[in-house]
């Protein structure tokens, strides 16, 4: 087991998953879900809170746990494992809040080695330009693929008409 | 102090399955879904017309 993620478990269909954060204000469940946007192949990564009592997934949740960026690894891990499930996928995501999309960049940068293995990144500028993802630079949104299907993703994302 | 270490994750396809089945059938985060195909449109388009497009008769 990685050491800087949560244990972590799917569903059957492998595109919801489950891990207890662990922190300073006690265990909370997490879930993350990979929607499927209605684009033949595109899903939406979301991740959020859920709390047991009530059922309710809360992804506005500032959980303050201490343990975001083991979080974000954990986040990050879900998406290798639902890539090896659902090969020809792409995950787009983009944050609840403004901060919450700084946050996912922060997961992003610190996950980038590993991720970068097997996977490329796109995002997208305040403009609306798809780019090729660069540690520093603000996006509002991103789009993982795997990297064989980077070119004709690319060739998409620079036609597009905005 | 959180550790900031570079993750190393595990060999994708041995992550463990559990029923939940009490999160199954419905779009748990339907606000970020709608939010994603308002910025997803215009790929979503852009594709359609590829399909739509008949190949060229002349290739």
């Amino acid at each position: 087991m990685n050491l800087n993620c949560y244990p972590c478990f799917a569903n059957e269909t492998h595109l919801v998953y489950e891990f207890i954060s662990c922190g300073s204000k006690g265990a909370v469940k997490k879930v993350v879900e990979y929607a499927w946007t209605g684009l033949d192949d595109v899903y939406n990564l979301a991740f959020g809170d859920f709390d047991e009592s009530t059922n309710d997934i809360n992804d506005l949740a500032i959980t303050n746990n201490g343990d975001c960026l083991k979080v974000l690894s954990t986040v990050a891990w879900t998406v290798q494992e639902f890539m090896f499930w659902h090969p020809g996928a792409l995950v787009f995501a983009i944050g609840s809040t403004g901060s919450r999309t700084r946050l996912y960049r922060i997961g992003i940068v610190n996950n980038l080695a590993e991720i970068q293995k097997e996977f490329v990144i796109f995002g997208r500028a305040e403009s609306g330009i798809w780019e090729e993802f660069v540690v520093g630079k603000a996006f509002t949104s991103f789009l993982v693929g795997r990297k064989e299907n980077k070119e004709v993703l690319w060739n998409q994302l620079q036609n597009l008409d905005l | 102090m959180e550790s900031t270490a570079k993750p190393r994750f595990m060999k994708p396809g041995k992550m463990p399955v559990k029923d939940m089945s009490h999160l199954e059938g419905k779009v748990l985060f339907p606000e970020k879904l709608e939010r994603a195909r308002q910025i997803l449109a215009p790929l979503i388009a852009l594709r359609e017309r590829g399909k739509a497009t008949p190949p060229d008769s002349n290739t």
